[in-house]
């Protein structure tokens, strides 16, 4: 199997919201993947602006607000209609690794894909499995709310007894910008899909 | 003070004369009787309050005018040179009182390049009487206008202090006109009685012809190459191919967004599709 991340399957600049992941995928085994422990932390819902003290002190006294790293911007947390932040960041730990046991069918492709759960602080893994034009993914279980993808969809041809041969996107969170870029740069985003 | 016969004609005395040319050169006023009559044709008289001067011929379709009023000049006449005439009643502390004048003035002299224009003089807050509207003529090809009402209580028309078309019944149902648009810029909707806007469009053929087997893919889900800090709108098209109908966005995060396209075949490439994502 060959674990990747490309721009747009998988690999994502953090920006400027605190997004961040240490949670990694590997293949231990001919037909097994295992997802390593670690955290991730979502970016929330928020507006960047330069921060100026008498006007953000009330801000960041309440929490709605938090200074950012270059101690000139400000991230506000977008608030709903009582004054509430309506989706704080949040981070989410995966507090043990866990194994996936990958099945082909002998005559039909398999689609599999993993997702993040969340549930308080909690994470965990939710694996997807469906027989290509005969079943649809599942959802998530009772109590658990999906976070994001963590390995994208992939196919696995009738009878593979070995997923060396096949390739795996997988979310990957670099800090920061693109090299030579800034947040100015990247208000419009275009790619192929 | 008593009143002097003219040339020493008793009151009340009728003269008969063909021709007669009346020169007096002390006469300060004419004092007309009431006959309780407007007078004869031809014939200067009062009836009433009213001074009358009436003409009786045999036209019937023809404008005849009755009286005509002359104020030539023995110098050069110019631009703005004119003729009026003065209506005056009484007011709290005037008797006569100017109430309103009405001016026919000359904007060019010219040898046959002559044109008018009709002032109407009023009064504002006391002062003297000022030109409040004109009519006036357009170097020969002349400005005509008809106002008529029936109506039951005043009405106030503000003009506003600009040049500028009045919308006419042959020009007021041009959209460029209503919506001051220029031209290519289409405005489509209309506001519904909620005050809610609603967008409309027409399509053709007006209904669905046929039956067509629409297919599906899996969703598709792409990642921004940078986090936005607030959920962005997401746009797909660009596709080429021709049985791509369209894909369907949604599941839009900060980091990503999920697609389904769908089109009527099954087997096309579904490859080439592009996006936008619009967000801070």
């Amino acid at each position: 199997m060959t674990i990747l991340s490309e721009v747009g399957r998988g690999l994502i600049y953090a920006g400027d919201t605190p997004l961040a992941l240490t949670i990694a995928v590997e293949q231990t085994w001919p037909m097994q993947l295992t997802v390593r422990a670690g955290s991730f932390t979502s970016t929330g819902q928020a507006r960047i602006r330069p921060y100026d003290p008498p006007i953000h002190a009330a801000l960041l006294a309440s929490g709605k607000g938090e200074l950012l790293a270059d101690g000139k911007r400000i991230r506000g947390w977008i608030q709903d209609k009582t004054g509430a932040p309506r989706d704080i960041a949040k981070r989410y730990t995966l507090a043990a690794d866990r194994t996936i046991a990958l099945t082909s069918d002998p005559t039909r492709p398999v689609a599999y894909a993993v997702d993040l759960l969340g549930q308080g602080a909690a994470a965990d893994v939710f694996v997807k499995r469906r027989i290509v034009g005969v079943d649809l993914f599942g959802s998530p279980p009772p109590g658990w709310k999906a976070l994001h993808g963590l390995v994208y969809e992939f196919i696995l041809p009738p009878g593979l007894t070995d997923v060396a041969s096949v390739e795996v996107f997988v979310l990957t969170v670099t800090p920061g910008f693109p090299p030579g870029t800034g947040s100015d740069d990247w208000t419009t985003q275009t790619g192929g899909a | 003070m008593a009143v002097l016969d003219i040339l020493g004609i008793p009151d009340n005395t009728s003269i008969t004369q063909a021709a007669m040319d009346m020169d007096a050169g002390g006469l300060a006023q004419i004092i007309f009787a009431d006959p309780a009559a407007t007078p004869a044709s031809g014939e200067l008289g009062r009836s009433g309050s009213t001074l009358y001067y009436r003409i009786t011929d045999a036209r019937t379709a023809t404008t005849t005018r009755a009286l005509g009023i002359i104020a030539d000049t023995t110098g050069t006449p110019a631009a703005s040179i004119g003729v009026g005439m003065l209506f005056q009643a009484e007011s709290a502390d005037e008797a006569p009182a100017d109430f309103g004048a009405l001016d026919f003035v000359a904007s060019d002299i010219g040898a046959g390049t002559e044109d008018t224009y009709a002032s109407v003089l009023l009064r504002v807050a006391g002062r003297a009487l000022d030109e409040k509207y004109r009519l006036s003529s357009t170097a020969g090809d002349g400005f005509a206008a008809l106002l008529t009402h029936a109506v039951t209580a005043d009405r106030t028309y503000t003009l506003p202090d600009e040049t500028g078309a009045i919308l006419t019944d042959t020009g007021h149902n041009v959209a460029a006109a209503i919506h001051g648009l220029p031209a290519s810029v289409n405005v489509l909707g209309n506001r519904d009685a909620a005050g809610e806007f609603v967008q409309r469009a027409t399509t053709d053929p007006a209904a669905l012809a046929g039956a067509s087997t629409f297919y599906t893919g899996g969703a598709i889900s792409p990642t921004f190459a940078v986090a936005f800090s607030t959920t962005p709108y997401v746009a797909w098209g660009g596709i080429t191919d021709a049985f791509i109908m369209g894909a369907m966005v949604f599941s839009v995060t900060t980091t990503g967004f999920s697609y389904r396209m769908f089109g009527t075949t099954d087997t096309q490439d579904a490859s080439g599709g592009r996006f936008i994502a619009l967000g801070v």
